[in-house]
């Protein structure tokens, strides 16, 4: 951050610093991806119980009502300390949208394990016949007395196979956008099938879900039955904005730093300016995160803006790990991780892992569309 | 797209009134006619040099916000005259002990005053190019990080040679013989260059804005295939992109000024240009290719934008990306 810190920030990042050395374990740092849910539960507990699980939510909900200003100082320093990357399912999105939309009930229910970490969610909206184009989804549901009667397939679910719950997005009339039920689904009822989706980058994070005759209580149902689309894009511009934070450029410049300093000193002198200017590439991320966070709190964002947002963090993050591929030379073709002075150097993990960036959270095709239709009114159509 | 003030959208719009005035592009095209009022004064006369000033000198004691976007509005009007440094060096010079009456004048207009970088070479101060250099009556050598000499163009000691540059203007380079440079107040020059960085930041987010905003409105109107150009998803997939890197330069370059006299100011301000000046370019070669065969005629304007934003980064290319710029 270049911006001068007010001696407050400056104190409340001294505390995120000691507080991590003491509290992140060793086995727990510079992972490339998420650890297991029984490896991430105890730092996850660690996290709610320090009062920082949840900045962005407001403190009457559970959540720390961090500043931007503060966000940022917790993302950058925990990129530096190398914690893992949380699920964000629960914190980023089902957790926002049940405190906009749900029931008193479904808030007393779903929010505290959420914040705990003893309940962990995954997304159900894509499907194998709807990606982006995701109103032509097919997962039917019938309503049943006091239930929904759900049978379909959902894929690319973070985390799928290892969550409790889902928040699904199905069709309870036809048509496209206006048949569309937002509702929440127990992973644990019958009927539930889960398989995990091996990636390029080594990992299993996503899951293919089928679901055969699922009953799910009505009471599950947030909004009304058929309004489920304007629940799933009410925050949309909210969701845009966490994936444009500089979480993921800060971790992808300390892939990059630790790789240089692993290097035999005489090496690192050709890698100087590729981590200036990695370094400067992250701060323009950081304060493009800040103006939009200004911008969306005073309530002078135009609708959609944020999407800029997720289009320069995503590909900046890219680009960084570009390079850091390159410095890595011969070695970013081995399979086994390095490891030197006792600490794992990756050399290509994160960038294979952050290949799906541009794809996931809206495709950045799809967002440059939409910036260029509804942000820039370049449809087209005469003037 | 950081949020401005009243009187910021204020300073925005009398900059755009007065440039409009003066000719707006078509003044940069005639630039070689004779009995053309240089825009140097006619900065002057508007208050835009004394402008970092403080009011108990003479000036109008504004925000460095507020100069940022004097220089984003100027932009857009792609003026090759070197407003940037005579802001900058009117601020240098109410820091520098001695100087009260060239400062009235730099303000006033009567003198033109401009800073130039020099190094010690076979004992002469040589300095670095500058744009509009030669519309300078007055320089002042900056030699190292704490050294000066202010020397009217007219000592027997000086040469300025004068090239005309592709924006229309002229590039300049001075030398000074047997040079005398004296100290400066301390970390004066580092500000001065800190600012002058960012003021040319803030310029080349105006160009880049201006030039991808007449490129939309080019594709909007432009017909082919029975339909606007702007229905075709290729052009709308570069438009975004180009407003992806102006949109992020935009905010660094605010976000920059909030830190530029912090801990992290070099950062900031060489991040900042740096940012600017990729993200311009992008923009001006795109808006280039958008307006299709009339984008490379002379006649149409668009040129003039990818022109400007070359001569402000050649002449930034001395100021490399360091890495002892990093703190």
């Amino acid at each position: 951050m270049i911006r001068t810190p007010t001696p407050a920030e400056v104190r409340f990042r001294v505390e995120v610093r000691e507080w991590l050395a003491d509290a992140l374990p060793a086995h727990l740092r510079h992972l490339t991806f998420r650890p297991d849910p029984e490896e991430m539960r105890p730092w996850y507990r660690a996290l709610h119980d320090r009062g920082w699980i949840a900045p962005h939510w407001p403190v009457s909900e559970g959540g720390m009502g961090a500043s931007a200003i503060e966000q940022v100082i917790l993302f950058e320093e925990f990129a530096r300390a190398g914690a893992p990357d949380l699920p964000t399912q629960g914190l980023n999105h089902i957790g926002p949208l049940l405190i906009r939309f749900g029931t008193p009930d479904q808030k007393r229910r779903h929010l505290p394990p959420i914040l705990t970490g003893e309940r962990m969610w995954c997304q159900g909206y894509s499907e194998p016949g709807a990606g982006s184009d995701l109103a032509a989804l097919n997962t039917r549901a019938e309503v049943d007395g006091d239930s929904l009667v759900i049978t379909g397939q959902k894929t690319w679910a973070t985390w799928g196979h290892h969550a409790g719950w889902m928040f699904a997005l199905v069709r309870t009339s036809p048509g496209r956008a206006k048949g569309i039920t937002f509702v929440l689904i127990d992973l644990s009822s019958p009927g539930i099938t889960r398989r995990p989706i091996p990636t390029l980058a080594g990992d299993d994070e996503f899951a293919e879900v089928f679901l055969d005759a699922v009953r799910v209580p009505i009471a599950n149902v947030v909004g009304e039955i058929d309004a489920g689309w304007s629940v799933a894009t009410a925050l949309l511009d909210e969701e845009r904005l966490h994936i444009g934070a500089p979480l993921l450029a800060n971790r992808a410049l300390v892939r990059l730093e630790r790789l240089v300093a692993a290097m035999p000193p005489e090496r690192r002198g050709d890698w100087a300016s590729a981590i200036a200017e990695a370094r400067m590439d992250v701060e323009t991320v950081t304060a493009a995160y800040l103006d939009s966070s200004e911008r969306l709190a005073a309530g002078c964002a135009v609708r959609n803006e944020s999407s800029y947002l997720k289009i320069l963090a995503t590909e900046t993050t890219q680009d960084i790990l570009d390079r850091a591929i390159s410095a890595a030379g011969q070695l970013a073709a081995l399979a086994q991780t390095p490891v030197v002075g006792g600490e794992r150097i990756d050399v290509n993990e994160m960038f294979l892992q952050s290949r799906r960036l541009s794809v996931y959270g809206g495709s950045n095709e799809i967002l440059r569309a939409l910036v260029a239709t509804r942000v820039l009114g370049l449809t087209g159509e005469e003037r | 797209m950081p949020i401005l003030s009243d009187e910021e959208t204020m300073i925005a719009d009398t900059v755009a009134g007065v440039l409009r005035s003066s000719g707006g592009l078509g003044r940069v095209r005639r630039l070689s006619d004779a009995g053309a009022v240089p825009l140097v004064t006619i900065a002057a006369r508007n208050g835009w040099t004394g402008l970092l000033v403080p009011e108990a000198q003479g000036g109008a004691g504004m925000e460095l916000r507020d100069a940022l976007v004097l220089m984003r509005t100027a932009g857009t009007f792609v003026p090759p005259e070197p407003i940037a440094g005579i802001i900058a060096t009117a601020a240098w010079l109410a820091e520098t002990p001695g100087q009260a009456q060239l400062l009235e004048q730099a303000i006033d207009g009567t003198r033109t005053v401009l800073f130039c970088r020099a190094r010690r070479v076979d004992g002469q101060l040589v300095g670095e190019a500058g744009s509009g250099l030669a519309s300078a009556d007055t320089l002042a050598f900056l030699e190292g990080p704490d050294r000066m000499e202010i020397v009217p163009r007219d000592d027997a000691r000086m040469t300025l040679a004068e090239r005309h540059s592709i924006d229309g203007g002229t590039l300049g380079w001075a030398t000074l013989a047997a040079p005398a440079s004296v100290e400066t107040v301390p970390g004066a020059i580092q500000r001065l260059l800190r600012r002058h960085r960012l003021l040319l930041a803030a310029e080349l987010v105006g160009i880049g804005q201006e030039a991808a905003s007449r490129a939309r409105a080019h594709i909007s109107t432009r017909r082919q295939f029975g339909r606007p150009l702007s229905g075709f998803q290729v052009l709308q997939h570069r438009a975004a992109s180009v407003h992806v890197q102006l949109s992020a330069a935009d905010a660094l370059l605010f976000e920059a000024a909030r830190g530029l006299d912090g801990p992290w100011g070099d950062l900031a301000a060489t991040a900042a240009l740096r940012q600017a000046g990729r993200a311009a370019m992008l923009s001006c070669k795109e808006s280039v290719q958008f307006h299709g065969a009339m984008g490379i005629a002379e006649e149409s304007d668009i040129g003039m934008f990818l022109r400007r934003c070359m001569v402000i980064l050649a002449i930034c290319e001395t100021e490399t990306v360091s890495p002892s710029a990093m703190v």
